[in-house]
């Protein structure tokens, strides 16, 4: 089980108007969130820490029981240890169920068990009644509880979420934190997850990280972050005047 | 006019008769046609997958070269062939010239740049994020390639059908590597010239009859793959 991810100033720029340089810890059994305007650089903050694009400077390291992976990047089977849910769901061209077992299939997973995990996954996200459908015919409330739920199939020690309820209805968001929640208290797994919503953020995280520019600026717990920032700009982000 | 319906009608009954010369022509231009589109289709696609995973600076002049490939002169192609097989050529050892293997060799030359150029177009265009996705689910670079394919299947099996649109009605290159011998290496295509030249047209007409209804199929199927792929 993945226990640390540590990131020692990484760089990541994509022309002279952006560049993401920070660094960040990020525990196993906490749900972390990731707040910050838009164009801060979350989205490629998580790109990075899901091994999913390359620093062009820094160290990114991940810890577990028995060591330390110092080039994380050329490892496949750390990164299938680690999921990525991305804000917009893309589903394949198959039934809800063949997308669930997915991750499992690639991971070479026989079939009994893709679909016991498949099961439960699905479940979790209350799309059970649908698993023979096409996917391309859900609704995108019911696409994002897809994506949700190939993730949960997969059961990675690491799971990281980009804006996983964004433009969803009430009733989709509550499902998805009810499942992100469940998912909190198997109590091993470090979970990141990327939103614009304050309340979500005070509902599911443990610790939460505030971006500006590229840079964390403030980390902290939950309970002090929303009840006394430390930086001026985490304070005028929670007073809604940058964003 | 009167010669031509006559004509045509002696050549329904070539094909409701099944002439033996007709259907060995038939059957021969099928084999050649469809052994090479299936040769075709793997490198073709092999093709297509490498240069999509490519990151080297190459894949720049790859792309045009691969283009430009899409519309080789059939008669060029049958001339290379023609000169690699020949007996003073570096393949000559091999005699393979004159026979079925040689015509097969050519069409794979014209159709798998034609399947490749498709398949790297299909798979170009398809939605960035699928390989996104298939690698925030853990899977590998060839995985990820792969789920590609598999979503774009239809333009792919579109890119297939247009190799053998292109391979079995062509005639220059055929014609220059396979002889044109009766029995052995005459396809429809290089038949229907040689009896148009000598004036005999029943057979031509028969064979152009069945050309037609092929490219008429192949056309249906690739109008078929390219709806699915837009519904898709």
């Amino acid at each position: 089980m993945i226990k640390e991810i540590i990131a020692k100033d990484i760089l990541r720029s994509f022309d002279s108007r952006f560049s993401l340089r920070c660094s960040i810890g990020l525990q196993s059994g906490q749900t972390h969130a990731l707040l910050g305007p838009n164009g801060s650089g979350k989205s490629t903050l998580l790109r990075v820490l899901s091994l999913l694009e390359r620093p062009q400077q820094g160290e990114l390291i991940y810890r577990d029981e028995q060591k330390n992976y110092l080039n994380p990047f050329s490892d496949l089977a750390l990164r299938r240890r680690v999921t990525l849910v991305n804000t917009r769901p893309v589903v394949f061209r198959e039934s809800v169920l063949k997308n669930v077992t997915y991750g499992l299939r690639i991971r070479g997973i026989g079939k009994k068990e893709c679909m016991e995990r498949a099961t439960m996954a699905l479940r979790l996200v209350r799309l059970e009644h649908l698993k023979d459908q096409p996917a391309p015919l859900l609704s995108s409330g019911e696409k994002q509880r897809l994506s949700l739920a190939r993730a949960i199939a997969i059961d990675p020690d690491v799971l990281m979420l980009d804006e996983p309820t964004v433009n969803l209805d009430p009733e989709n968001t509550e499902i998805i934190e009810e499942a992100i929640k469940a998912l909190h208290e198997r109590g091993d797994r470090l979970i990141l997850f990327v939103t614009h919503n304050l309340f979500q953020a005070r509902k599911l995280a443990d610790q939460v990280f505030f971006i500006h520019n590229g840079r964390i600026i403030e980390q902290n717990s939950r309970e002090r972050f929303f009840s006394a920032p430390e930086t001026e700009l985490a304070r005028r982000f929670l007073r809604g005047e940058i964003y | 006019m009167g010669f031509l319906i006559e004509s045509t009608l002696k050549a329904v009954g070539i094909i409701t008769s099944l002439d033996r010369e007709f259907l060995s022509i038939v059957l021969l231009s099928l084999r050649v046609s469809g052994t090479a589109v299936i040769i075709a289709t793997a490198a073709g696609i092999l093709l297509a997958v490498c240069i999509y995973q490519m990151q080297s600076p190459v894949k720049r002049l790859l792309i045009p070269l691969l283009n430009t490939s899409m519309g080789l002169p059939p008669v060029v192609v049958g001339l290379f062939i023609y000169l690699l097989l020949s007996r003073s050529g570096p393949l000559g050892m091999l005699n393979l010239l004159y026979t079925p293997t040689a015509m097969i060799i050519a069409q794979c030359v014209l159709a798998t740049p034609i399947i490749a150029g498709i398949a790297h177009a299909s798979m170009i265009s398809a939605d960035p994020e699928i390989r996104f996705t298939a690698l925030c689910l853990g899977a590998s670079e060839l995985q990820a390639t792969l789920r590609v394919i598999r979503e774009t299947r239809y333009s792919i099996l579109s890119s297939v059908v247009a190799g053998l649109g292109r391979v079995i009605a062509e005639v220059g290159a055929v014609l220059i590597v396979g002889g044109n011998i009766a029995g052995y290496t005459r396809v429809m295509t290089t038949a229907i010239a040689l009896e148009a030249d000598r004036g005999d047209f029943i057979l031509a007409i028969a064979l152009g009859m069945i050309l037609l209804l092929l490219s008429l199929c192949i056309n249906a199927m690739l109008y078929i793959f390219q709806k699915r792929g837009a519904i898709d």
